[in-house]
């Protein structure tokens, strides 16, 4: 039963989606691939250790901030209220901001 | 009644006649105005016995001991001062032992006795201990022999005297006293020993190795995932290409300047190279976005 209604939500997911532009995917593969690695990084320090602290902190943060920024203008761009053109710029100057504290903070 | 008065009137008549001076608050009995200190002599012996041959020194007036005296705990310290005239008794006869390094939080003192001319000190380890504790080593010595009828009071500094107490059991030498608590501040603070943290657990290099190489699995997998959605750069072709190189070259500059911030360059070296890509990296944007804008318009 429940099995089933997964399968249901699963379908009508991946139909809907399917009309997503192509340009939100995109971005949408983004947000999942900085996920993904943040959580690679916590696997390897729960397994291995956090040795050293701060470049563990360091790469994890810069991974999710990553992810949080690019949703951000996700929502931004998919909202259709705002001018890609806009919220590109203002994303691009956040990344570069986050990777350099990022970088500094790894040491 | 009536005597009382004539007797102090009596008293004071004579007193005036006389030009002597008021008797001062504390009569010293056999005062003699200017007592002179004319010999110093120290004696060093067993402990209670007089007759045992000891060493000598003969110290004149203003003399001290050319080399610090051992003073052990069989051992006793006479001092002699002869004093001119005879008659003459000083109200104050000190001799005051302070320690070298402890200073004056750590001084013994000992009252002399006076009789015929001669005022003596007998100085003992066990009565340093009874004041200042086992405290041992050197002491600075001086005696100080005062009256309120001398012109000046007479302080003589003696030298050293090298103070060692009754040893333990063991044969080691007696412990010094722990530090009095206002001496505490002044005191060298005692060393202590540094307790390093214990260095970190490191994994081994492959298994570090390997999760660097997941960590770009994800990285694989978004190439794979943007080929598959048909990525492409028609967007670039146009009026517009340049602008879109200069642009993507200059983040490209900022994030491998980045690179090499982290890996050598000072920040203070990096920060006007970043504020200089930037700007670039600014102008380019706004002229490829401004493009895309105006291309999209027209479309």
């Amino acid at each position: 039963m429940l099995v089933g209604e997964l399968k249901e939500i699963c379908g009508v997911f991946r139909q809907e989606y399917g009309k997503t532009s192509k340009m939100l995917k995109i971005v949408d593969s983004f947000v999942i691939f900085a996920i993904a690695t943040a959580a690679v990084q916590m696997a390897n320090a729960l397994l291995v250790g956090t040795f050293p602290f701060n470049a563990c902190l360091a790469s994890t943060l810069c991974c999710l901030g990553a992810a949080i920024l690019t949703a951000s203008f996700r929502m931004q761009i998919g909202g259709g209220k705002s001018r890609v053109e806009k919220v590109f710029a203002d994303y691009c100057v956040a990344m570069i901001f986050l990777i350099f504290v990022s970088i500094s903070y790894v040491g | 009644g009536a005597m009382a008065r004539r007797l102090a009137l009596g008293l004071a008549l004579a007193c005036v006649v006389l030009q002597a001076d008021w008797p001062s608050g504390v009569a010293v009995a056999g005062a003699a105005a200017d007592g002179q200190i004319t010999q110093v002599t120290a004696r060093l012996a067993r402990a209670g016995d007089g007759t045992a041959p000891g060493k000598e020194w003969s110290l004149g007036s203003q003399g001290r001991f050319e080399e610090a005296v051992a003073l052990t705990h069989t051992s006793e310290l006479t001092v002699e001062v002869e004093v001119q005239p005879k008659e003459f008794v000083a109200a104050q006869k000190l001799f005051v032992l302070t320690h070298s390094e402890r200073g004056k939080l750590s001084a013994a003192k000992f009252a002399g006795s006076q009789k015929e001319g001669k005022i003596v000190f007998k100085v003992t380890s066990a009565e340093i201990k009874q004041q200042v504790g086992t405290l041992g080593g050197d002491f600075d010595a001086e005696l100080v022999i005062a009256d309120a009828s001398m012109a000046n009071p007479w302080k003589n500094d003696l030298g050293k005297i090298s103070v060692q107490h009754t040893p333990k059991q063991n044969g080691d030498a007696a412990a010094d006293p722990p530090l009095l608590y206002h001496e505490i501040p002044e005191s060298p603070r005692p060393d202590f020993g540094h307790i390093m943290r214990e260095p970190e657990k490191r994994p081994p290099r492959i298994t570090s190795m390997a999760f660097t190489m997941a960590t770009f699995c994800p990285l694989g997998l978004l190439i794979l995932r943007l080929s598959s959605l048909g990525v492409n750069f028609k967007r670039m072709t146009g009026g517009i290409f340049v602008d879109a190189v200069l642009f993507h070259s200059s983040v490209a500059s900022i994030l491998g300047l980045l690179v090499y911030y982290w890996l050598a360059l000072p920040l203070l070296k990096m920060l006007p190279i970043f504020g200089a890509l930037s700007a670039a990296a600014s102008l380019f944007g706004f002229r490829l976005l401004s493009g895309l804008a105006n291309k999209d318009k027209k479309a």
